[in-house]
This record gives structure tokens, sequence and C-alpha cells, in this order.
């Protein structure tokens, strides 16, 4: 899905990962970049500022957008720490052209991981004990907000836009980043340039939506 | 319709969307420049975006070591993560220091309450005491500040359990087990000692055994500096301080092996030697000698490990053990002296049996010591092609004979009058099943049993002594048949197993019979000698349930959802 262009550094989430690692304060924070680099170059502490940075956001995110842990299945939490750390043990094979790209590289990862586990729970033969929702899971916050229907039409459609217009949707919609962290992540020269792109991927978004009312 | 207001372009509606304002949609819609299907997806677009952003905070969760929980408040650099316990003086918090990225305790004082004249614990001068020591059983001092009007200082975050916990959860330990932590604390204090200083303070929530066996001496916070200028502390325990402290004197070394010596009474019998509601009455007994002999609490103790504490336990501090060294080869000597044996039949006389056809539940918590520095350690099982945080168990049988607690690993042997006990500490809380079958094909449900505690689900992060605790007195299974060779299965899942469970519900469980007194070892294979050569046959019924019960159990372990362990140990006949 997200596929970027060169760039520097993932934005941090304020809110999600505390005012130590605030944009406003990038001066004294390593760039995203910067630490995958040291990842790649065998360094611990990296993947563990790494993982700081970025498991609240995809914490809060994974709550609203997976499907409530059911028995059998694995844990949210679990799946998110897991997806995160398999891709910080293997940055080798993903160089992201922006680094913003990482986050949406993350959510499609566990998302990815969540079909992986509902196709195996499915797969799994099932003993009495096991109960319905593991091959149909239930609702995730956000589709019961809005319906399956509408999740799907917006996923479809945000599978049609480019990659820089996707993780504009992506990190403005479902992480809610601010327009200078957007700006960081995929190479906008201001956060002003930043509310305009997200703006004009939120319209594109609309135009290729399904046109079937949910 | 409000013809004064401007509608808003489709770029102002995204921006709006996006920067989450509320959209003039009727606006919109009373506009002839949009159309209604643009509108209508717009509207789907909002209703993403708004959906995204109430969802509510994720709840704290997680298993992974690397994820950082949100910080209570933050004292200096340290980020304070959750209460772990709380004294008269401060409170210890497990707190993050982000600069060595590692976990450690933090022990603040009070903000209020602490600044009485003469109260305010000098936990400055405690981490200065404890960085004078550097011993591998005393905990190790990181730092001391004070930030926001609170002082503290923070050290090693010790994962495991206090000695007074222990005895809280798990009853009193065995001989075995008092004589290696006493030993260990005697080398403690033998480097407080060497450092100048006095601990002043040695009791059972002030030591902690790590996870793995190590014996840890924390919490200086009563130390005394004997070459700073002398004055007697004014904290400390009561209970198990030595007479010179209580009396406000300058305490020697020897105070500490005092305290050592009331605090191994208390591992053995779960009280103190001296037992007071007051302060007066306590010094009062003291002077008078009036504590409460150890073997009257515990007959089954060999003498010279009694004569090794009731030395430590002198009211004159010049006739107990010259220092801790001292102390500690005594100990030694005692471990490697046939003196040590005790005879497990003294200590059950006192309790009731509860008997099934080939293994007892026998009352009294003189099984013998609690091997604990040999716990096994089985390899954490898990089930193909999962990511789930694997069930990790530490378990192991024990056999309490004459001569202590030995473990029962499978290809050992039991004899009749062989007290069997089960240690267990697990991450999670889990559901434990325990099935004996007999060396007549015999099968016995030993845990969960009615009426012992505790029950299922076994709570996490402690060490259970298993069959667990009836009117407060612990009790084990106890082998009284020969012949043959007996076999257990140990299970233990997250979840109830309802499909064991149904098993479970067809076979004999074992429950209390006759309050016969135990005889003597020799008694019982007398008894018993016939019965155990006879080897009547097996019970097709029951043998067929097992082996399904077997089968059950390996399938659910295959897929990761059960830890399992077997063990078949020999009991030849006599």
């Amino acid at each position: 899905m997200a596929r970027g262009s060169p760039g520097d550094s993932v934005p941090p989430n304020p809110e999600a990962v505390g005012p130590g690692d605030a944009p406003g304060r990038q001066g004294s924070l390593e760039s995203t970049a910067a630490l995958l680099g040291r990842v790649r170059a065998g360094d611990e502490a990296a993947r563990e500022i790494l993982v700081r940075r970025f498991l609240p956001a995809l914490r809060r995110w994974a709550h609203g957008r997976l499907p409530p842990p059911a028995r059998g299945l694995v844990d949210t939490d679990d799946l998110v720490q897991v997806a995160l750390l398999r891709a910080l043990h293997r940055v080798e094979s993903f160089e992201p052209e922006r680094a913003g790209a990482f986050l949406a590289y993350l959510r499609r990862i566990i998302l990815n991981a969540v079909r992986d586990e509902l196709r195996r729970a499915a797969r799994r033969p099932r003993p009495e004990t096991l109960p319905e929702e593991l091959v149909d899971p239930a609702p995730s916050l956000v589709e019961q907000a809005i319906g399956r229907e509408a999740m799907a039409a917006y996923e479809a459609a945000l599978a049609r836009l480019g990659d820089r217009q996707q993780e504009a949707v992506i990190l403005r919609i479902e992480f809610g980043l601010t327009y200078e962290e957007i700006a960081e992540a995929i190479g906008s020269p201001s956060a002003n340039a930043a509310r305009m792109t997200v703006s004009r991927a939120l319209l594109r978004l609309a135009e290729v939506m399904d046109g079937h009312q949910p | 319709m409000d013809t004064n207001r401007k509608t808003p372009t489709p770029e102002e509606v995204a921006e709006a969307i996006a920067d989450a304002r509320p959209v003039d949609w009727s606006a919109c819609e009373s506009s002839p420049a949009w159309r209604t299907a643009q509108l209508e997806r717009l509207r789907r677009v909002e209703a993403v975006a708004e959906a995204f952003r109430h969802v509510p905070p994720a709840p704290p969760g997680g298993t992974l070591p690397g994820e950082p929980p949100a910080p209570l408040f933050r004292w200096g650099h340290l980020e304070v993560l959750e209460k772990l316990g709380e004294g008269s003086f401060g409170e210890v918090y497990r707190a993050r220091d982000p600069l060595l990225q590692r976990q450690v305790a933090l022990k603040l004082h009070h903000v209020q309450g602490g600044s009485r004249r003469g109260r305010r614990p000098d936990f400055l001068g405690e981490a200065r005491r404890l960085a004078k020591v550097r011993h591998p059983n005393v905990v190790v001092v990181h730092g001391a500040d004070t930030h926001d009007g609170r002082t503290g200082l923070w050290m090693d975050l010790i994962d495991g359990s206090t000695l007074a916990s222990l005895v809280q959860q798990g009853g009193p330990l065995g001989p075995g087990e008092v004589m290696a932590i006493g030993a260990d604390l005697c080398a403690a204090l033998a480097a407080v000692h060497a450092a100048g200083l006095v601990h002043a303070d040695v009791k059972a929530s002030n030591v902690m055994r790590e996870r793995g066996g190590r014996i840890v001496l924390m919490d200086f916070g009563a130390g005394i500096d004997l070459e700073a200028e002398g004055q007697a502390p004014v904290c400390g325990t009561p209970l198990v301080m030595a007479p010179e402290l209580l009396r406000g004197e300058l305490p020697p070394p020897a105070s500490d092996l005092y305290s050592l010596g009331s605090l191994m009474y208390f591992l053995l019998t779960g009280c103190y030697p001296l037992e007071a509601d007051t302060l007066p009455q306590l010094l009062a007994r003291q002077r008078r000698g009036e504590s409460i002999p150890l073997t009257d609490r515990r007959p089954d103790l060999p003498g010279k490990l009694v004569a090794v504490i009731e030395r430590a336990l002198d009211g004159d501090p010049g006739r107990r053990f010259a220092s801790a060294g001292e102390m500690r080869r005594a100990l030694a000597d005692l471990t490697h002296s046939s003196d040590t044996t005790f005879n497990p039949a003294v200590g059950g006389r006192r309790a009731g049996l509860l008997r099934v056809a080939a293994v007892l539940l026998a009352g009294g918590a003189m099984g013998g010591g609690l091997a604990l520095r040999h716990f096994a350690v089985r390899p954490p099982t898990t089930g193909p092609g999962t990511s789930a945080e694997r069930l990790v168990v530490k378990a192991s049988l024990y056999r309490a004979g004459p001569a202590g607690a030995l473990p029962l690993a499978s290809g050992g042997r039991v004899q009749p009058g062989d007290r069997l006990f089960l240690t267990l500490t697990a991450r999670e809380a889990v559901h434990l099943y325990v099935v004996n079958q007999d060396q007549r094909g015999k099968v016995f449900v030993l845990f969960p049993l009615p009426g012992l505690r505790p029950g299922n689900p076994l709570p996490a992060g402690m060490l259970h002594r298993l069959p667990g605790e009836m009117n407060g007195k612990t009790h084990d299974w106890v082998v009284t048949s020969a012949g043959g060779e007996e076999r257990f299965l140990l299970v233990a899942a997250r979840r109830p197993l309802p499909e064991i469970e149904g098993e479970l519900s067809n076979l004999a469980t074992a429950s209390p019979g006759r309050g016969t007194e135990p005889p003597t070892d020799e008694g019982i294979r007398a008894a018993l000698r016939g019965v155990g050569g006879l080897a009547p046959a097996p019970e097709p019924a029951d043998e067929e349930r097992f082996h399904r019960l077997r089968r059950l159990l390996r399938q659910l372990e295959a897929r990761g959802e059960v830890w399992l362990e077997e063990v078949t140990v020999a009991n030849p006949a006599i």
C-alpha cells in the first residue's frame, strides 16, 4: 500500500508518545529514518526507541480498527507488538523512500497479520468449544460506528489513491497526526502544504468511492 | 433557507473534515453548485474520519516487556510506573530509568507525615550506606536525590517475593531451605559489617527471594554507620529487634545476628520467638527471657539447627556468634552434619490423614524442606503457528523423605510413607489438574481437591505448594502402598478445561478418610507390605479413562493450549 518517495523522519504522534517526543523538539530527537538506519546496523537501543515511538499510536489505532480479541484469536496488543517487532527485525527489506511510509507500512502488515490470523483460525479443525466469531470476527469499533460496508468502501477507495495521498489520509484520519508531523512524514515543505495534500486526498477519496450507499 | 450563508466549496468541506470542524451540509445541499452524489460521498468520508476520531483510548494491555506503560508521574528523570508497596516511611514504586533504559525500584518518602522531627527517613544516608556495600546478596543502589520536595533512592528492581510473603502464602519453610537462606544472609551481613555498617532491620519483609533463588537483603532505612556519630535508630521492627536495640543502645553488628535468628525462627514457624502486643510488654518478656523455644513449635527440627538459631537469639550480644562469618560457618557445618535429618512422622503426628487408596493427603507442614533452589524449569510450551505469549509454568514434584525434600522426576522411586508435594509458579493465573494412576491402574484426582486451598485458578506470580491447605494446615500427598509404578499427569492451562473436568468427574477424588494417626515409616512398611506386594489387577474402566485423558491432553498440548508434564516413578514392592 504505502511506498513512498525520499523523505526524512516519521512524525511521532505527540499525544500518544508524550512531550519528550513532540515534533517541536525535532532538533533533539533522532529522526525515524536515522533510527531505522541504526537498527539496520544492529543497534538494539534504536530498536527500542522506535518501539516506544510507534507502539502507543499503533495500539490506539488497532484498538479502533481491528476486531475485538475473540476467544482463540491472538490478542490485539500482542499482534501489534509482534508485528512491530517483526517489522523492525526486517528493516533490511524495508527501504522507505519517505519515512512517513513506515507507519503506513506497519498498518499494512498489521492488517495482513489479522487477515492471516482469521484465515488460520478458519482452517483449523473446529472442536465444539471453538466459538463462531473466529470465522466471522466481531466488528471493530470503527465498523460498529459506521458499518462494515462503509468501512469496506473506504478501504477500497483508499487503495485507489496514490501512495502519497494514501499516507496523507491514513496519517491524518486514522492516526490523527498533526499537519507538522504529516509534513515531515510525507515530505511536504510546510504544515499548510500538508493540509492541502490531506484535503485534496480526501476529496479524491470521495470521488473514487464506490457510488453505492452503505 | 438561509441565503446569507456562503456555500462551502468541496475543498473547504474536505478541509473541515480533515480538521474535524463541523461542515455546513445544509448550505451545500441547497446550493446548485453541489451534486448530490458528491455530497453523499464526502459525508461518508466524514463518517469514517469521525469514527476513527472517537475511538476511545486503548485499554492498558500487551505482554511485551518493551512496551512502556504510561507513567503515574515523573520524579526527576525517572518515570514512575506502579506502586509496589508502602511502609511507614514511604512508598516503593516500579520506575523506569529512560536514560539507562531499565526498570528500577524507587523508594520515595511520604509527602507528608514523615516530617515529624526525628522520624524523617534518611534516604540519602541509606543510599550512602548501601553504596558502600557490594555483595550479590545485598541490593544494588543506583542513586539518591530530592525532587519536588520528595527524597528518594532508586535501586535494582528484584523480580521475586519477600520472605514474608513466601511464608504468608506457602506456610513455614523446611529446615534445609532456611539453613540456605540463613547462610546467604550471613554472607550479606558479613559484607555489611565489613563496610562498617549495621543493617539494624533484618526481617522477612526486608529480604527478597529473586526468581531463580537469589536471596537479596534490602532496605537499609534503619542502617547505622558505626563510623559516623552514633545514635540509636528509631526505626526498625520491634518484634525482631535485638534487646540492646530496643534499649536504645548503639547496636553492635551482633544485633543483626539476633534479627537474623529471629527471621530464621519466623521462616520455620510463621511466628516470632517473642510475641507481645505492646512495646513495654515486649521489653518485659525479653528481659525475663520469655521467648517460646523453637523446639516447642517445631519438634521435628534437628537439634543443631535449633542451637544455632537460639544462640543467635541470645539476649546478651556477647554470647551470640562473634561475627556473621562464624554463624555462617555454624550453618555450613550443619548442612553436612548427619543430625540435620528429621523425622516427618513427628510433624505428621499432629495432623489427621486424608486417606485415598494409594495416596494420602497428610496434614502438617513438616514434610521436609522445600528445595526451592532446585526448582525445575520446564521449557515453555507453544503451539504451532501461535504468536501469543507462551504459557510458562515452573513446577516440581517433591518427595519429602526422612532426609529432606528432593525433586521427584521420572525414573525416581517412592515408597510407602513418602510425602509428595508439588511446587508451582506461573506468570499468569492457571488452572491446574493433577491426576495419579497407581500401581493397580486406579486413577485419582490429586488436584483440584474440594476443601483445600488454593483452588483453581491458581493466582499468578506466587509460589504454590500443593495440594494446599485445609484448616490452616499444609497437606501433602502420602504414598501408602507399594508395588509397581505411579504415574502423574500435571496439566496447566489459562482457562478451565471443561473437557478435562468432564473426565475427572468420573474419577475418584482424594478426600478425607479416616483420621488415623500415621504410623512410623517402619510401621507403614510393615502394615502395607502385603497389600503392595499383592499388586491386584488393573481396573479396566480406569485404565481406559486414563489413556483417554492422556490422549486428550496430548492433543491440547499439541495445539499449545496447555502445559503438560508426565512423571512416572517406581514404587517397588518391598
